[in-house]
């Protein structure tokens, strides 16, 4: 019998592969799975509730049938009521911490929020309570905030006043954690650290259909920082706008999001970050490029965890002008 | 034995399968197949399904792929799908546990595909559009950015070949199944996919070999 060592190799290779050690699936993530399973089992059953229940595979086909050509008929006319009020689309959402918040959607109907995974239309409102949390896609959400989902974008607005349990929310004037903010907190100067949501200092007004955050004034000649070999931005600290975003560890793995940016002058995200302890500022010492993305929808990147760890996403425009920057991220703080 | 004292006896931890359906004498079912016929009807059976092989199919993504948040993606995916379409599902060889994989492998596929899309419509635009940053950036990021899942050679080389032979080889040799389960995975009679395999594990040399 002849031997074959280049097929032995490749099936020895396919082996060691598949028996390769993997990091366990966090138990969080499990759950958060099964939550939203379980919702999904639960809205696929009273779906079926108004049936009876036939016996037989091919009663079963024939209902099944009719529930399909129904349901197609269903999102055919939704679709049409859904072009006739404006977007269409679902955005899909990951709940990772829920308390004494809710989604209002946008026909009015309220659902509690729950952990786990989350599809809902596009200008479905998260509101969060007196009290209450919400962390969704790395995005922290604290009591009497409001944010706004647009086509995959979560866009937090205080401006309006929550209904229901919540408090108003204040007008966002106090605090100065924001990047655009005044002293070394803007992307071209430290950040802090704090919890507090810096989204009432979005410069987002009413009249701006555009969802996300913007600066209010990109006409001002900024200045310019830039190092050889780092990534070359030019800083615009008075006119930069909060960038919001959230950083989590997984099997130890930094996974950072950001909210989209939907402004025209956008050019591209740029994921900075530091280890040596200083602020990850354009240009500054010791500044690691993370991810650089050029499509607006692409508002998700990875990199290997390290202790120390400061991250910055930024929002990057035409000559290199920094449009928006998130505060800064400390990955497990 | 009073009342009270039966009561108060210890009792042992509730399995997940608890709440859910009982057989006559009070136990629960545990085979996958009985598990998979009561799952369309009762979220506890398919939560049982679920918490028995979500990890043996979050592992085997994070071999085809290399990154573990993506198989962690995918993998919650692979079970939405399954229970959406559990009205579809038929027990064959290879039972639950090979049909969640061939839909976690198509879930996969399905992603790289609108990623590849995405991809696509970046050159295009990037063409048209002066660049962002000194392509110093790009490149780190390019380096740093892991969710590009091509960790090695030999998924290089898988990712080169026909879905149809990316799917025989992963799951018989990566997924584990034997012969009869994935050719049941992969809805072929068994002497089909034995020459789909062949195929494949040919045609996976010869991409290797262009590596080299």
């Amino acid at each position: 019998m002849s031997r074959r060592p280049a097929r032995d190799d490749l099936r020895r290779d396919l082996a060691a592969l598949a028996g390769t050690p993997v990091p366990e699936l966090a138990p969080e993530r499990v759950d958060a799975t099964e939550t939203r399973l379980r919702s999904v089992h639960a809205a696929l059953d009273s779906h079926s509730q108004d049936a009876t229940a036939p016996r037989g595979a091919r009663r079963r086909m024939l209902i099944g049938s009719v529930a399909v050509a129904a349901g197609a008929l269903a999102a055919l006319l939704a679709a049409f009521v859904m072009i006739d009020r404006g977007p269409t689309d679902h955005t899909s959402l990951v709940l990772t911490a829920a308390k004494h918040a809710f989604i209002e959607l946008p026909d009015g109907r309220r659902i509690e929020a729950e952990v786990g995974r989350i599809d809902v239309p596009n200008g479905s409102r998260l509101v969060v309570g007196s009290g209450g949390i919400l962390t969704v896609d790395g995005i922290t959400l604290e009591a009497g905030e409001i944010a706004t989902v647009d086509d995959g974008a979560i866009d937090v607005d205080r401006e309006g006043a929550p209904p229901g349990p919540t408090r108003p929310g204040d007008d966002g004037s106090a605090g100065s954690d924001g990047p655009g903010a005044t002293g070394d907190s803007g992307p071209g100067g430290g950040g802090d650290t704090t919890t507090t949501s810096g989204a009432a200092r979005s410069t987002k007004t009413t009249a701006e259909p555009s969802p996300t955050t913007r600066p209010a004034n990109t006409t001002a000649a900024p200045p310019t920082s830039t190092e050889p070999g780092g990534p070359t931005v030019t800083t615009a600290r008075d006119d930069v706008a909060l960038l919001r975003a959230g950083v989590e560890i997984v099997d130890g793995e930094v996974v950072i999001r950001w909210a989209r940016y939907d402004g025209a002058d956008f050019r591209g995200y740029l994921v900075i970050a530091t280890i040596n302890g200083t602020t990850p500022r354009p240009g500054g010492e010791g500044v690691i490029v993370l991810a650089a993305r050029r499509d607006r929808d692409l508002t998700r990147a990875t990199a290997p965890h390290q202790a120390g760890m400061k991250i910055r996403v930024l929002v990057v425009g035409p000559e290199r002008v920094v449009l928006a920057a998130s505060r800064v991220l400390e990955p497990g703080a | 034995m009073t009342e009270a004292s039966r009561f108060d006896a210890p009792r042992p931890a509730p399995a997940r399968v608890a709440k859910g359906p009982r057989w006559s004498d009070g136990s629960a079912p545990s085979d996958d197949r009985t598990l998979a016929e009561l799952a369309r009807d009762d979220v506890e059976a398919f939560a049982t399904l679920y918490r028995r092989h979500v990890r043996d199919v979050h592992a085997f993504l994070v071999r085809r792929c290399g990154s573990v948040t993506l198989a962690e993606d995918v993998t919650a995916a692979a079970f939405e799908r399954a229970l959406r379409n559990l009205g579809s599902f038929r027990w064959r060889a290879g039972g639950f546990r090979a049909w969640v994989f061939r839909i976690a492998l198509n879930e996969l596929t399905d992603h790289h595909r609108s990623e590849q899309a995405a991809r696509r419509r970046n050159e295009r635009l990037a063409a048209h559009e002066p660049a962002v940053a000194p392509d110093p950036a790009a490149d780190i990021a390019d380096l740093v950015d892991r969710d590009a899942c091509r960790d090695t050679e030999l998924r290089a080389a898988l990712d080169r070949l026909r879905p149809r032979e990316q799917a025989a080889i992963t799951l018989r040799y990566l997924a584990g199944l034997d012969h009869r389960a994935a050719a049941a995975a992969m809805g072929l009679p068994a002497p089909t996919f034995a020459v789909t395999l062949h195929r494949a594990m040919r045609a996976l040399r010869a991409q290797l070999e262009d590596q080299q």
